[in-house]
């Protein structure tokens, strides 16, 4: 049994839809696929990908994928689909000695944006999670972060995805929206209380 | 919704970025911190007005006076259901305790009355 993701066409021009492609399979076996849950929907612009974020509260063992699994049992898991091959993408494991820190323990990814800007003659495009801590108990501390990733298509293989993370930001609070303000800054909230995240190209002698 | 409760609370420490490879660019938290009476689950921008869903407090509207700094501006006095809001061009729209679809109006947050259209 899969989870799947269905989609329909909204346009002038309609396909054989609704269609469902299975989320499951991005995971290895050990991971009963039936439990994970899709929080949230982003579809990026840029690569033409849907992204999908997906939680479960279930205890496995730690895998080799792009997941982490919390003490609580909380596993938070990014999945990429292209929408109109009906395929999954592959993220290979990161090699990256942050990668435990993308989704840290006890966490749950609340919000995602996709955050573009221009530096210099490059276009970023940066995926923004807003997270918040979901351990049991009503006086346990809540923090959260913000985790900004850059996400792009392998260059050797359409069918995998390279992830790199770009920036951490830790919150006294769980982070629960995040919109844009213009095109160099970021607004997001924080339990009950607001900031902004700027962005300040670097020049290249800086850069060096 | 008081303004006391809304107030630019400061000096609050913010937290730091962490190094990594990507140098091109440098994105910094800013000090700014506002301060509402319950969290913030959704946000809108549109042009100098920022619209904030609560937890507790239905919406409220800020506008950013100068850099990053928050000016309260107006709120709904009615406690409302949704923790979300749709902003259109005139209205915010907002779900009720009865489930009944409101209208408030951008510029003060004040009811819509559709009828009047």
């Amino acid at each position: 049994m899969y989870n799947v993701i269905r989609f329909v066409d909204v346009g002038s021009q309609v396909g054989v839809w609704p269609r469902s492609i299975p989320i499951g399979e991005v995971l290895s076996s050990q991971i009963p696929t039936n439990y994970k849950t899709p929080r949230r929907l982003h579809y990026d612009t840029k690569m033409q990908r849907m992204i999908v974020i997906c939680s479960n509260i279930e205890t496995y063992l730690p895998i080799q994928s792009y997941c982490l699994i919390s003490g609580y049992g909380m596993l938070n898991t990014l999945n990429v689909i292209d929408i109109l091959r009906n395929d999954l993408q592959t993220i290979p494991p990161e090699t990256d000695d942050n990668i435990n820190n993308y989704f840290p323990k006890r966490s749950i990814i609340n919000c995602l944006y996709e955050w573009r800007f221009q530096s210099f003659e490059k276009v970023f495009s940066l995926i923004v999670l807003g997270m918040g801590d979901n351990p049991p108990g009503p006086d346990t501390p809540k923090y959260g972060q913000i985790v900004i990733l850059a996400c792009r298509i392998s260059s050797w293989n359409k069918r995998t995805m390279r992830i790199k993370l770009i920036r951490k930001f830790q919150t006294k609070h769980p982070v629960f929206a995040i919109a844009k303000i213009d095109d160099r800054r970021l607004l997001y909230s924080w339990g009950n209380s607001l900031s902004m995240i700027t962005f300040e190209p670097r020049s290249s002698e800086e850069h060096r | 919704m008081s303004l006391d409760l809304l107030k630019n609370t400061g000096n609050i420490p913010v937290p730091k970025s962490v190094k990594c490879a990507y140098c091109r660019f440098r994105l910094e938290n800013k000090e700014t911190v506002f301060t509402a009476p319950s969290p913030i689950i959704h946000i809108t921008v549109m042009g100098d007005k920022v619209y904030c869903s609560t937890l507790k407090d239905s919406v409220f509207m800020l506008q950013i006076v100068q850099g990053n700094a928050f000016e309260y501006l107006a709120g709904d006095p009615q406690p409302r259901f949704s923790t979300y809001h749709l902003a259109t061009e005139h209205e915010l729209l907002v779900v009720d305790k009865t489930g009944d679809l409101v209208g408030l109006d951008v510029n003060g947050l004040s009811p819509v009355i559709w009828s009047d259209r």
